[in-house]
């Protein structure tokens, strides 16, 4: 009988220690994650060419995407967006950096690891980027 | 005779082109709280990735939102956030395609602050409504920020709250934007 009440307060135990873990548990990040790897221009091309087609393969996927750095923005939580060339003026790939103070120069190749967004008027976004070359 | 109408057309043109002011922005930030009155957790999130292109001579405005770039604080509610309610891999984009209505008021030439009502359709969730929103348009030299905050009414745009978290999520989100756009 004692056996069977500590078998049950153990299975109580850890089923509480999970819910609290689970719900306290921050947004996932992409460190670990292993990415799509793809050019900036391709990418680009990907959501011109047909969007629902480009958002099956890589809305919510992590990926890992290079390209030169056009230029960069600040919002307005002193985050960092990292605007790559394409080629194209109209479909620039966005990429929001997930750590502050992270520096990036204008016309650096670059390769950044994140969730991506889907595409918009201003572009392709990914965003909780990483910068991994 | 035939010259001067030349001219005259070239200058309209050059004139026209002058004031076609575009203004743009891909940092725009927008948040929602939709905490229920008396919940023990804040239901809220912040986007700061929403694009938006103002025409200063049409009125034209638009705000596209991509829903995946709202942050929470606590994995649970960005994952509910994104399967629940907004199925954002269905309909990852929100966004508003308005006009501003009191044109003739603004002066983009001069800074200022002025006060305005945007009218026009809110796209949620797959679901679109005309709304007003009363907001502030903010000119300083070449830049214009704008700035609104009113409430959705989540069941406007077919968003459904079970009743097992009512007591944490309210039937309303209020939304706070802010965006600085700048001359194009």
């Amino acid at each position: 009988m004692k056996k069977l009440i500590m078998i049950v307060l153990s299975l109580g135990l850890i089923g509480v220690g999970t819910g609290i873990y689970l719900f306290n548990k921050k947004p996932e990040t992409v460190d670990d994650k292993k990415g799509i790897n793809i050019a900036a221009a391709d990418l680009a091309k990907a959501y011109s060419a047909n969007e629902r087609a480009a958002d099956s393969l890589y809305l919510n996927q992590v990926i890992e995407v290079s390209g030169t750095v056009g230029s960069t923005e600040t919002n307005q939580d002193g985050g960092l967006m990292v605007i790559l060339t394409t080629g194209d003026p109209d479909a620039d790939i966005q990429c929001t950096l997930r750590d502050k103070g992270v520096q990036v120069a204008k016309g650096a190749q670059v390769t950044l690891k994140g969730f991506c967004s889907g595409s918009g008027i201003t572009g392709v976004s990914l965003t909780d980027c990483i910068v991994t070359k | 005779m035939k010259k001067f109408i030349l001219t005259a057309a070239i200058l309209a043109a050059g004139s026209t082109a002058l004031f076609a002011q575009k203004y743009m922005t891909r940092t725009a930030r927008i948040t929602f709280d939709a905490t229920s009155k008396g919940s023990p957790e804040d239901i809220a999130a912040v986007n700061n990735e929403v694009a938006s292109i103002l025409d200063s001579k049409t009125g034209d405005v638009v705000f596209q939102v991509p829903v995946k770039s709202f942050k929470f604080e606590k994995a649970l509610m960005q994952d509910h956030f994104n399967e629940n309610y907004m199925e954002s891999d269905k309909f990852p984009k929100s966004d508003f395609k308005g006009k501003v209505g009191n044109l003739d008021a603004l002066n983009f030439a001069k800074d200022g602050s002025y006060p305005t009502t945007v009218a026009g359709k809110l796209t949620i969730h797959g679901v679109s409504n005309d709304v007003n929103v009363p907001g502030t348009i903010v000119v300083k030299g070449t830049s214009v920020t704008l700035k609104a905050k009113f409430a959705v009414k989540l069941a406007d745009y077919k968003i459904s709250v079970p009743n097992m978290v009512a007591d944490k999520l309210g039937k309303e989100a209020l939304i706070s934007l802010e965006g600085v756009l700048n001359q194009k």
